[in-house]
C-alpha cells in the first residue's frame, strides 16, 4: 500500500469521526441564523435590517474541531500503525476539507436566506473591507481565517499532548499571564504611550482595515503555514501511547 | 521479512531507566514470549519496536529495515496494546472496517466467526464493552489482521479461564495456518508456557536471557530431599530458589545436570523433578533482584 491511500484512507477515516459533529452543529446554526432572519424580517421596513451569516459560530466551531478533533483519531491511526507523517497530511487536508465547505456553507446560507427573507446579507468581510459579499474574493479569506482558528486549536491541543506536568501548568495559566500583563499595560504601569486597548484591537484593526481583503488573506495564511509548521514538529515525535 | 532485531535500546523515563541497553532478535514464524514482572520493562519495548514511542539510544529494524527510517515496514505489523487507544464511541463493526481499510490482508468473515465464537456481539459500542471483551475485540481484531507479526501485549487481560482458553487455541490455530512471528508479553506464565517456542525474560530493563523453551525447561530441576543432603548435592551448582519444608528443602537449581549426577544425587535419596516455566521465571527474577539490593 503506498503512501497517498495511506493519506486518503486516514482521512476519511478523521471526516468520518467529524461528520456527526458537523452536521449536528450545521443543523443547529442554520437553525438559528434562520430563525433569527426570518423573526427580524418584519422589521424591514424600518430599515437598516441586516444580518451578518454564520460566520462568528463558524470560526468557533473550527476553532473547537482543531482542539477536540485531535486525539482519538491520532489514536486510532496510531493502533494501526499509521505513519505520523501521513497521519500529518491527512489531518491537515480534512481541516481544508472542512474549512472549504464550511466557507461554502457560510455564503451559500447567508445568500439564501437574504433570498427568502428579504433581510439583506452582509458577511462580516463585507463590514470590514467595504466590498460585496457576493465578490469570490471574499472566500479564500473566510477561508484562511477559518484555518487560522483550526490550526490555532490543534496547536494548542498540540501543545497539551506533548507537555509535561510543569509545561501544562504553564500553558494553562499563559492566558492569565498574558491578561495581567496587558492589564498592567492598560493601567499605564509600564508604558504611558503604549496601553492595552492599543495592542489587541489595534493589531486586528491594522490587520483588517489597513490591509486590503488579499493581503489580509496572505497574512493569516501564513500564520497558519506557521500554526502547521509547529504542529508538524511536535506530532513528529509524540508518542502513540 | 519479519526478523525483528534491536540494538542497545535503552530508554529513560525521568528517573527510572525502563529499558537499558537491550540487544535481542525475534526469529521469524516463531511464537515468543516476553516474560516479566510488573514494570519490568516488557510494554516499553513493544511500543519501541512499534515506533510507538522513541528510544533514547539504539536502533530497531524489522525484516532488516529500520522501523524509523523505513514508514510502511510497520504496516505488516499489528500491534495488540493493552491500553485501549479505541474512542469509546466507535462501534466494533466500524473499527473492523478501519482495520480492513490499513490491514487490506484482514479475513472479515474470520472476524466474524471469531466473534461468534467468544460470543461477541459486534454491533456494540466499543464503551459498552466489558474490560475483558475489549480484550477479546483487540485480540480478534489482531488475530483476523493477517499480518505477518503479531504482537500481543497482555493478550487475556481481564479474560475468564474458558475465554483464556479458547483464545490460546485460537492463537495456535492462527499461527498454524500461516507463517506468522508472534509475540505474546503477559506475566500469566503457567498458562501460556504450552504455547511459546521461544522465551525471552526481562527484569528492571534487562534482558535476563532469551532462549527456546524447550532447552530453557531441560535446564531447570527440582531437587528435594533432607536439608543436609541436599546442601551438599546442590553446593557446587547454581541455585534459584531454597524452599525449606521442616526438616525437608526444595531447591530450584538452574543448570544442566549430567546422568552420572542425577544417580547419585537419587542414590543418596533425593528426589528430582523437572520445574515448571513459571518456577524458573520467579526463580531467575528473585534471584535478580536478591542480587541487585
Amino acid at each position: 500500500m503506498n503512501r497517498i491511500e495511506d493519506i486518503l484512507k486516514t482521512s476519511r477515516m478523521v471526516l468520518n469521526a467529524w461528520k456527526n459533529t458537523i452536521g449536528i452543529y450545521l443543523g443547529i446554526a442554520i437553525f438559528l441564523n434562520a430563525y433569527i432572519v426570518f423573526s427580524i424580517r418584519p422589521f424591514i421596513s424600518m430599515g437598516n435590517t441586516t444580518h451578518s451569516g454564520i460566520t462568528l459560530p463558524n470560526i468557533i466551531f473550527i476553532f473547537i474541531v482543531g482542539i477536540t478533533g485531535f486525539y482519538e483519531e491520532f489514536s486510532v491511526a496510531g493502533s494501526m500503525n499509521i505513519n505520523r507523517r501521513v497521519y500529518f497530511i491527512a489531518h491537515t487536508s480534512s481541516l481544508f476539507i472542512v474549512v472549504i465547505f464550511l466557507s461554502i456553507v457560510d455564503m451559500f446560507s447567508g445568500h439564501l436566506f437574504e433570498l427568502f427573507s428579504g433581510v439583506s446579507f452582509y458577511h462580516m468581510a463585507e463590514l470590514i473591507f467595504q466590498i460585496r459579499s457576493d465578490n469570490l474574493i471574499i472566500l479564500p479569506f473566510i477561508a484562511a481565517i477559518y484555518l487560522f482558528a483550526a490550526t490555532s486549536g490543534w496547536l494548542i491541543r498540540m501543545l497539551y499532548y506533548r507537555a509535561n506536568k510543569l509545561q501544562k501548568m504553564l500553558l494553562s495559566l499563559s492566558p492569565v499571564i498574558l491578561l495581567f500583563l496587558l492589564q498592567q499595560l492598560d493601567f499605564g504601569f509600564i508604558s504611558e504611550r503604549l496601553r492595552h486597548t492599543d495592542i489587541i484591537p489595534g493589531f486586528f484593526v491594522y490587520l483588517l482595515n489597513d490591509l486590503n481583503i488579499l493581503l489580509s488573506s496572505i497574512l493569516f495564511s501564513s500564520i497558519v503555514l506557521v500554526n502547521l509548521f509547529l504542529c508538524y514538529l511536535l506530532i513528529r515525535r509524540a508518542p502513540v501511547a | 521479512m519479519n526478523l525483528i532485531e534491536l540494538n542497545d535500546i535503552s530508554k529513560q523515563f525521568r528517573n527510572t531507566k525502563a529499558i537499558d541497553n537491550v540487544s535481542i532478535t525475534f526469529a521469524p514464524n516463531k511464537i515468543h514470549g516476553l516474560l516479566g514482572r510488573n514494570g519490568a520493562g516488557k510494554t516499553t519495548l513493544l511500543n519501541i519496536i512499534n515506533n510507538r514511542i522513541f528510544p533514547d539510544q539504539g536502533t530497531v529494524k524489522i525484516g532488516g529495515s529500520s522501523v524509523k527510517n523505513d514508514e510502511q515496514i510497520l504496516r505488516n505489523v499489528f500491534y495488540m496494546t493493552e491500553k485501549n487507544l479505541y474512542p469509546e464511541s466507535y462501534s466494533l463493526k466500524e473499527l473492523l472496517n478501519l482495520c480492513k481499510d490499513f490491514y487490506p490482508t484482514t479475513d472479515l468473515s474470520c472476524a466474524n466467526n471469531l466473534a461468534e465464537k467468544f460470543k461477541l456481539n459486534m454491533k456494540q459500542k466499543i464503551g459498552g464493552l466489558s474490560s475483558g471483551y475489549l480484550s477479546i475485540f483487540k485480540a480478534i481484531m489482531a488475530l483476523s489482521s493477517n499480518a505477518l507479526i503479531l504482537i500481543l501485549d497482555e493478550p487475556v487481560s481481564g479474560l475468564d479461564a474458558n475465554h483464556r482458553e479458547l483464545l490460546y487455541r485460537e492463537i495456535l490455530a492462527s499461527y498454524a495456518a500461516k507463517a506468522q512471528t508472534i509475540i505474546i508479553s503477559t506475566h500469566l506464565i503457567e498458562e501460556i508456557a504450552t504455547l511459546l517456542e521461544e522465551v525471552a525474560i526481562i527484569n528492571n530493563g534487562k534482558i535476563l536471557l532469551q532462549e527456546p523453551v524447550e532447552s530453557l525447561l531441560q535446564k531447570a530441576w527440582i531437587v528435594a530431599g533432607e536439608k543436609s543432603k541436599v546442601r551438599r548435592f546442590t553446593e557446587s551448582m547454581r541455585t534459584l530458589r531454597t524452599t525449606p519444608i521442616g526438616q525437608r528443602e526444595e531447591t530450584l537449581l538452574f543448570g544442566q545436570i549430567d546422568n552420572e549426577q542425577l544417580q547419585t544425587g537419587k542414590d543418596i535419596g533425593l528426589e528430582f523433578a523437572r520445574a515448571s516455566l513459571q518456577k524458573i521465571f520467579i526463580g531467575l527474577t528473585d534471584n535478580m533482584e536478591a542480587n541487585h539490593e
